[in-house]
């Protein structure tokens, strides 16, 4: 199938920063028939990441604040990369810069090494300084970042959303305007977990990022209107646990789904969804997935 | 590693608010080392939301064969998925996935003592019989809870041959207050180099336990916790900072990854 520029064989792919380099999951997941890998978003510098505890649970759901803990670019390149292009898929490298230079910079440097199918610009962390919300929320920087990034790099590139934002329609034109291939919807939702008794957050850095089935019916909605109005390439990514929610996103416009919290809950969810869709497939009687992509009946 | 939908072979209340849960789990039971955990959900069980780890307890053979085959775990029940897991009948199936984790490092350990603080007593039975196996026959056990029938156990480490010390908070048995003092006085009489320490229990026994061991110059390692998500080093959500080298700043290491077992002196202390 066809999602922009990129070809994958299947639409299941795995969600940055929940799947690792992929090589943790190697004992229980044949990685080479997953769609797609997407990295853990790296940075230019190393960073620390956020204080503990980064997550806690809610209902259906979990919070993170992670906080984008990595090598920086370098390390990446010579340690993580080869490990995620040995998986035998493709292998989509999340970058986020703190400023719209270092988008470019990332870019730059990604698409000078070999084995890489993507880039995936995440301007939507819930969990750096400023909340995140700079590059997500503004038209301007959004846009600012994917160029910076489309300038230095041929290689298909997708831009992540953040759910959180006033019109979500107005950013994913700007950045589509800008060069992007394709859209990534969407990261997780900024939200808040308390300890009413201790007085406290449950998550050392106060705020993170909600994700898991709570979130699904929301980003399923974002998927949507985006969709209707940009007939850009979609890749979903909220709270899908199964293949239903995956032909879900499909029938209101994704062409890919990313699975995320799901592979926490169980290591070989990606490829059981993976079966279960076929399975689906077969007995529905739908030959070409293609062609149930964006087919909801409004009336 | 592996996943498997391992059948309860049994689970039974153990001792007050403790039970022991029994699973068939011959992949785990075969490869698992002392110090090492598994993850454990009910499958297509939403509340709790995540899978928990547990320490394995013990591994036993199962049926005929003459090898591990069913792994332990010893729980005690406070939350959400223990209170789910002690419903849990033998027959049925709970996904499970491991082993996982660094274990605890026994090789050319002498003696040894195991500290533990109430629930932290789990991973030990398993340790104490494997360095016995090893050899190691100076073994002392310094078990410290809240009351007495949260000592939960004592009988098998008797019977292993190690030399236990109870401790509880409300002095029902054995030393009244905190294991780590009672470690600390007992300790005068034994600290040598070839003694190997091991701690498991609530954060702030481990900060003082880490701090006796230090100023006796005995090498110590200590089995830590953190809310985990995928148990497996994917998520990056375990982090336990950790000093570096040249001690002077720290950095996050991963509890389920670079873990749960640390050398004591390399953990940042917080309290
Ligand atoms: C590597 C590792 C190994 C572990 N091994 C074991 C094991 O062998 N046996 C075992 O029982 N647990 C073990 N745990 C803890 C286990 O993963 C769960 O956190 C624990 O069972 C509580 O889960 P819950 O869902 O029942 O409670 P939750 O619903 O998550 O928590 C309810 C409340 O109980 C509190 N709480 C958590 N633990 C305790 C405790 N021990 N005493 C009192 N209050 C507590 C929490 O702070 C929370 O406020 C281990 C954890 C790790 C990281
Ligand atoms: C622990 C954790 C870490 C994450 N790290 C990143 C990241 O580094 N970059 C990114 O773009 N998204 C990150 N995400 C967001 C996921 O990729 C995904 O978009 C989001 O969780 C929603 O999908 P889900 O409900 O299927 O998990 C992270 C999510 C979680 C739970
Ligand atoms: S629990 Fe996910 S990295 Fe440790």
């Amino acid at each position: 199938m066809s999602l922009g520029p990129l070809q994958l064989k299947n639409p299941v792919l795995c969600a940055s920063g929940t799947f690792g380099t992929g090589q943790e999951y190697i004992d229980y997941v044949n990685l080479s028939r997953l769609g797609a890998i997407v990295s853990k978003t790296v940075t230019l510098e190393p960073r620390l990441g956020n204080p503990p505890p980064r997550l806690a649970e809610s209902s259906f759901g979990l919070l993170n604040s992670i906080g984008l803990p990595g090598p920086g670019v370098d390390a990446f390149i010579a340690e993580d990369l080869p490990l995620l292009r040995s998986c035998g898929t493709l292998a989509i490298v999340s970058i986020a810069g703190q400023k719209t230079t270092e988008f470019g910079e990332l870019a730059r440097r990604i698409s000078a090494e070999e084995g890489i199918a993507a880039v995936e610009v995440n301007i939507s962390c819930p969990n750096i300084e400023g909340g995140g919300c700079f590059f997500s929320d503004d038209v301007d920087a959004a846009s600012g970042a994917t160029r910076a990034a489309r300038t230095h790099t041929a290689l298909p590139l997708f831009v992540k959303l953040s759910p959180l934002v006033t019109d979500i329609v107005e950013i994913a034109t700007s950045v589509l305007d800008a060069g992007a291939d394709g859209l990534t919807i969407a990261n997780s939702f900024p939200a808040l977990s308390v300890d009413w008794q201790g007085r406290k957050p449950r998550l050392g850095n106060i705020t993170g990022g909600l994700s898991g089935p709570a979130i699904k019916p929301i980003t399923l909605r974002l998927v949507w209107l985006v969709a209707e109005k940009t007939r850009a390439p979609i890749m979903a990514s909220g709270g899908i646990m199964t293949a239903d929610d995956v032909l879900e996103y499909m029938v209101v416009g994704a062409t890919a789904c990313q699975i995320g919290t799901a592979n926490f809950l169980d290591p070989q969810v990606s490829i059981k969804i993976l079966q279960d869709l076929q399975n689906i497939l077969a007995r529905e009687g739908i030959d070409d997935i293609n062609s149930i992509i964006g087919t909801l009946k409004e009336k | 590693m592996s996943q498997l939908l391992a059948e309860v072979l049994s689970n039974n209340l153990f001792a007050e608010d403790h039970f022991r849960i029994r699973l068939l789990a011959p992949e785990i039971a075969g490869k698992v080392l002392p110090g090492q955990f598994v993850m454990l959900r009910k499958p297509d069980e939403f509340e709790p939301f995540l899978p928990r780890a547990y320490s394995i307890h013990n591994i036993s053979n199962s049926g005929s064969k003459n090898e591990p085959a069913a792994i332990e775990i010893l729980y005690k029940v406070v939350g959400r998925m223990t209170r789910l897991l002690e419903t849990i009948k033998p027959g049925q199936r709970l996904s499970v996935w491991g082993p996982l984790g660094h274990a605890f490092t026994t090789g050319g350990v002498k003696k040894a003592a195991l500290v533990a603080g109430g629930i932290g007593i789990a991973p030990f039975l398993f340790l104490a019989k494997t360095l016995r196996r090893q050899g190691v026959d100076t073994l002392y056990l310094f078990f410290g809870a809240c009351a007495k029938e949260h000592l939960v156990g004592l009988g098998e480490f008797e019977e292993l041959g190690v030399e236990v010390h109870p401790a509880t908070e409300d002095g029902s048995c054995g030393h009244k207050g905190f294991v780590t003092e009672m470690f600390g006085q007992k300790l005068t009489g034994l600290a040598e180099k070839e003694f190997r320490v091991y701690g498991c229990g609530p954060h702030p026994m481990l900060a003082r336990l880490a701090a006796i061991c230090k100023s006796r110059g005995l090498s110590c390692e200590v089995s830590l916790e953190a809310m985990m998500a995928c148990g497996i080093g994917a998520c990056q959500g375990c982090a336990q900072a950790v000093l570096d080298e040249s001690n002077t700043g720290f950095h996050y290491e991963l509890v389920c990854k670079d873990g749960p077992v640390f050398d004591a002196a390399r953990i940042k202390w917080t309290s």
